[in-house]
């Protein structure tokens, strides 16, 4: 049986629900179906819904179910171009429980007999069977034979279909070794295939996201410079540097949670939505209110937040006004070296409630800079046990305070290439302001 | 399926009357974000009448459990199923959460 549903994860249930129905012949263990098939084939319609039809909602999906005493298969085929389910995380590790991502892969491999994906990574299967003596039973009801008003016929043809059975699976005996071997190589060339498939769209999201970032625009009085080193997952980091009316300048920086292409895709998104708003002119938390009516849907569901600080200053004005939805590291660095947080004004946008909060900040045109830096380089940075490695960053901005800018950020990311980073790389990003 | 919630005592009861899944997990975030604007920082998610939890119902727990504790409050799962109680043993999520046998005992301490 197969059947298409539209990219609504609210019909889901219902599909499931039909699903089992479909199933009662199959003699499964009937909890197991309640609930672990239940929960598999949710997984795998959600998976391909939210992220394999990246959840438009003109997308459909494919359930195909094949169901036999014994044994209940169902495959589950997305638009999507695929994704590698070996580069899932772990959930189970005690630095992923509180991630969103992985977790329905694992159930699905957890909860089911097997689970089978395409090499494309958009199809997957699942297998539930029945408890073994169960399947040897019934796979004789399987035999279709015609003439059921013969008996004679039937036993007849039934003995010779059993004889010839026990001599194919003498021939498959001999044949298994090759066979396996076959296997084996197929499976190696599949998942080379989804090796690559899966770096091919990592570049893809490394060019979008490098595409993304405009250059720095030359802007009257305003020295600023900025860089994003994505890692090799695609963190989701960006920077904005936006010239605003009346000489006023507007210094976004972002770090999306999530990481590859859904990652880099909300960041497109908010890129942008904030050089609209931004450029109309509006006030930080209002700036942040639109961006959130845009993208504050694709948010949650993909259960990805955004931490995002966005400053608005001016040359000769002595003032920064800003919003943070939970971005930790923004600081005003002053003449003397010491630095001043920007402290969040909100938790990050997907998680907290509306409307934003809005905060000033004093500046001193001609001494102060303004450093905005992401997770990823203070973390590369994390080495020493006397320091933090906002600590450092902090230390090395001091230090190198009355430089041009762009080769304090040279400093920076010079020293975080040549640290050794102690958890996985994530992207490194850094913007530094300073007017006149 | 539905989400309701109930004072009892001190501590705001949540029925889950159905599945916890995809589909309507942000109908329970919506209740318990809403209980707690309203003030309510003492939480039981009562499994006793649902069928079964999916991965995207896993995330919202986990990221209402957080919620609740950086309010200063506690989020407790009461009845779980034995499926249920084998789904977070599986995610080893049942290390994060105050999980008791029945509602009582979430209630009692």
């Amino acid at each position: 049986m197969i059947f298409e549903l539209p990219n609504d994860i609210g019909a889901i249930e219902k599909a499931v629900e039909h699903a089992v129905a479909c199933c009662a012949h199959a003699r499964l263990d009937r909890r197991r179906l309640l609930f672990n098939f239940r929960v598999g084939l949710t997984e795998a319609i959600s998976n391909a819904m939210l992220y394999g039809n990246r959840n438009e909602p003109g997308g459909r999906v494919r359930v195909e179910l094949h169901v036999r005493p014994g044994e209940v298969r169902a495959s589950v085929c997305d638009q999507g171009r695929g994704f590698d389910p070996d580069r899932v995380p772990d959930p189970r590790l005690p630095a992923n429980l509180l991630r969103p991502d992985g977790r329905g892969v694992f159930l699905m491999r957890a909860l089911m007999d097997e689970v089978h994906f395409n090499p494309e990574g958009n199809a997957v299967t699942l297998v539930l069977r029945g408890p073994a003596g169960d399947r040897g039973a019934a796979s004789r009801h399987d035999i279709r034979l015609p003439g059921h008003d013969a008996d004679d016929d039937v036993t007849r043809i039934l003995a010779a279909t059993i004889a010839r059975s026990a001599e194919l699976a003498r021939q498959a005996e001999t044949t298994r070794a090759d066979l396996e071997a076959a296997l084996e190589a197929n499976r190696r060339m599949r998942e080379e295939m989804a090796r690559e498939h899966a770096s091919r769209e990592m570049q893809l999201a490394h060019d979008l996201q490098l595409k993304l970032l405009p250059p720095i625009p030359r802007m009257k009085g305003v020295e600023a410079a900025a860089r994003v080193v994505p890692a090799a997952s695609v963190g989701g980091d960006f920077y904005q540097v936006i010239q605003l009316s009346g000489g006023r300048v507007g210094v976004m920086i972002g770090d999306v949670s999530g990481h590859g292409f859904p990652a880099a895709l909300i960041m497109a998104l908010v890129m942008s939505a904030a050089t609209i708003y931004a450029e109309e002119g509006r006030a930080p938390a209002a700036v942040l209110e639109y961006l959130n009516r845009a993208i504050g849907d694709e948010l949650e569901s993909t259960e990805m937040y955004l931490s995002l600080c966005y400053c608005v200053l001016a040359p000769g004005r002595s003032g920064i006004a800003y919003s943070n939805t939970g971005h930790p590291h923004a600081f005003v660095v002053q003449a003397d070296g010491t630095a001043r947080r920007l402290f969040a004004t909100d938790p990050p946008m997907g998680i907290g409630p509306t409307p934003y909060g809005q905060s000033n900040m004093r500046w001193r045109p001609g001494e102060d800079l303004l450093l905005l830096f992401t997770d990823g380089l203070s973390d590369t940075l994390a080495r020493s046990r006397r320091s933090t490695g906002e600590e450092r960053v902090l230390d090395a901005v001091a230090a190198n305070r009355h430089r041009p800018v762009s080769e304090i950020l040279d400093t920076l990311f010079e020293m975080s290439r040549d640290a050794i980073p102690s958890i996985p790389a994530d992207d490194r990003t850094a913007v530094i302001l300073r007017t006149s | 399926m539905s989400f309701k919630a109930r004072r009892v005592g001190n501590a705001t009861v949540v029925d889950v009357d159905g599945q916890l899944i995809v589909g309507n997990r942000h109908e329970l975030k919506r209740l318990v974000l809403k209980e707690l604007e309203g003030g309510a920082r003492r939480f039981v998610i009562d499994f006793a009448r649902t069928g079964y939890i999916d991965s995207s119902g896993l995330g919202i727990l986990i990221s209402l459990s957080k919620r609740v504790r950086e309010l200063g409050g506690e989020l407790r799962l009461a009845s779980l199923s034995e499926e249920l109680q084998r789904l977070f043993e599986l995610t080893k999520l049942h290390t994060l959460f105050e999980i008791r046998d029945s509602l009582e005992q979430a209630l009692s301490d």
